[in-house]
């Protein structure tokens, strides 16, 4: 019988005006290949957030996403926000 | 179904019968009931005919057109949806459309879509539940900074359809020079919507544990639209190592 834990991002979700992107890391144990456990730790990232420490796919898909007409948009929302 | 006498049976139908003997002249017989349609009549072993030699619409009586004759045999057979009492089914079980009109139980269920309670439409559909963990991260508005212990920063989330509600504790390490009004607390799981006006927006406030004198407060907190950080409002310099902010509140999310 072999436990096995890999972490995985299974699920990415670009929602909203500003194109922030949800990423669902999900750790998974498995007992001889036969998944029997799974849990889930998520993060967020913003328009103009740093993602030098993500892995090359979110990279890859922040570069996608977080144009340079998105990110000027969502920090003028950040500041508008702010002055309400 | 050729040469089938009578009418042909739908699958997976059940048979009723009843046999009357009949008295002179008798032209109406009260059946137990019976689905329009879905019954054969036979006047001592002959076949009649629906709406020729009888009618049988109401579901309980039929009407001869012409009389019987004293101890002639009527026999109806009633055909009935086929029900399934008390089954157990193993494996799996395909249905195409299932309708309950009773009590529904089950150990677990599995939908790869959502529920609508209360009605059907998109406000009505609750597709959505999860839990898991974050992590956060703290800055003062202004300058230096608010590191957390890295073994004490880890937040929970239970996702219900739009709302999340977050709680746990953070724990403050080695500020250095933190200065400003708010602290910006980053890292929540879900961003929130990008509001009309501001419905969108939730209150955060926090409860701030100051370690040097084991003194309880609530700091007001804000979490504006499409944002996934909300705001503690607290002169940022106060905050010290061991200081704990709890944090327990319920926002909205489109995802």
């Amino acid at each position: 019988m072999a436990l096995t834990e890999r972490t995985i991002i299974d699920k990415y979700e670009v929602v909203g005006d500003f194109k922030h992107i949800q990423c669902r890391h999900a750790t998974v144990i498995e007992r001889d290949g036969v998944e029997i456990s799974r849990s889930f730790h998520r993060h967020v990232i913003a328009p103009s957030d740093d993602v030098t420490g993500e892995p090359q796919e979110v990279q890859a898909l922040v570069a996608l996403m977080h144009t340079p007409e998105i990110i000027a948009a969502y920090e003028a929302h950040v500041v508008a926000s702010q002055e309400v | 179904m050729s040469g089938y006498i009578g009418t042909q049976p739908v699958p997976q139908a059940t048979q009723t019968r009843q046999t009357f003997i009949a008295t002179a002249a008798q032209t109406s017989f009260a059946t137990g009931g019976y689905q329009a349609g879905y019954l054969d009549v036979f006047l001592n072993g002959v076949k009649l005919q629906d709406n020729v030699d009888y009618t049988a619409t109401n579901g309980s009586d039929i009407v001869l057109t012409v009389g019987a004759a004293l101890d002639d045999t009527l026999e109806l057979v009633a055909y009935t949806a086929f029900e399934v009492l008390d089954q157990t089914f193993t494996g799996t079980t395909t249905v195409d459309v299932l309708d309950v009109t009773g009590a529904f139980t089950s150990t677990d269920l599995t939908l790869s879509g959502g529920v609508y309670l209360g009605g059907t439409g998109a406000a009505n559909k609750l597709d959505d539940y999860e839990e898991g963990t974050f992590t956060v991260t703290a800055a003062p508005e202004t300058s230096g900074s608010l590191p957390l212990f890295s073994t004490l920063n880890l937040l929970s989330y239970t996702k219900v359809g739009r709302l999340v509600t977050v709680s746990g504790m953070m724990y403050f390490s080695t500020p250095s020079s933190p200065v400003g009004t708010y602290v910006t607390v980053s890292g929540l799981p879900f961003v929130t919507p990008s509001g009309t006006e501001a419905e969108e927006r939730a209150d955060a406030s926090v409860t701030y544990k100051d370690a040097s004198t084991a003194a309880f407060s609530v700091k007001g907190g804000t979490l504006g639209g499409a944002s996934s950080a909300f705001l503690v409002y607290m002169d940022a310099s106060t905050i010290a190592g061991a200081d704990q902010f709890y944090i327990s509140f319920t926002y909205l999310t489109d995802a």
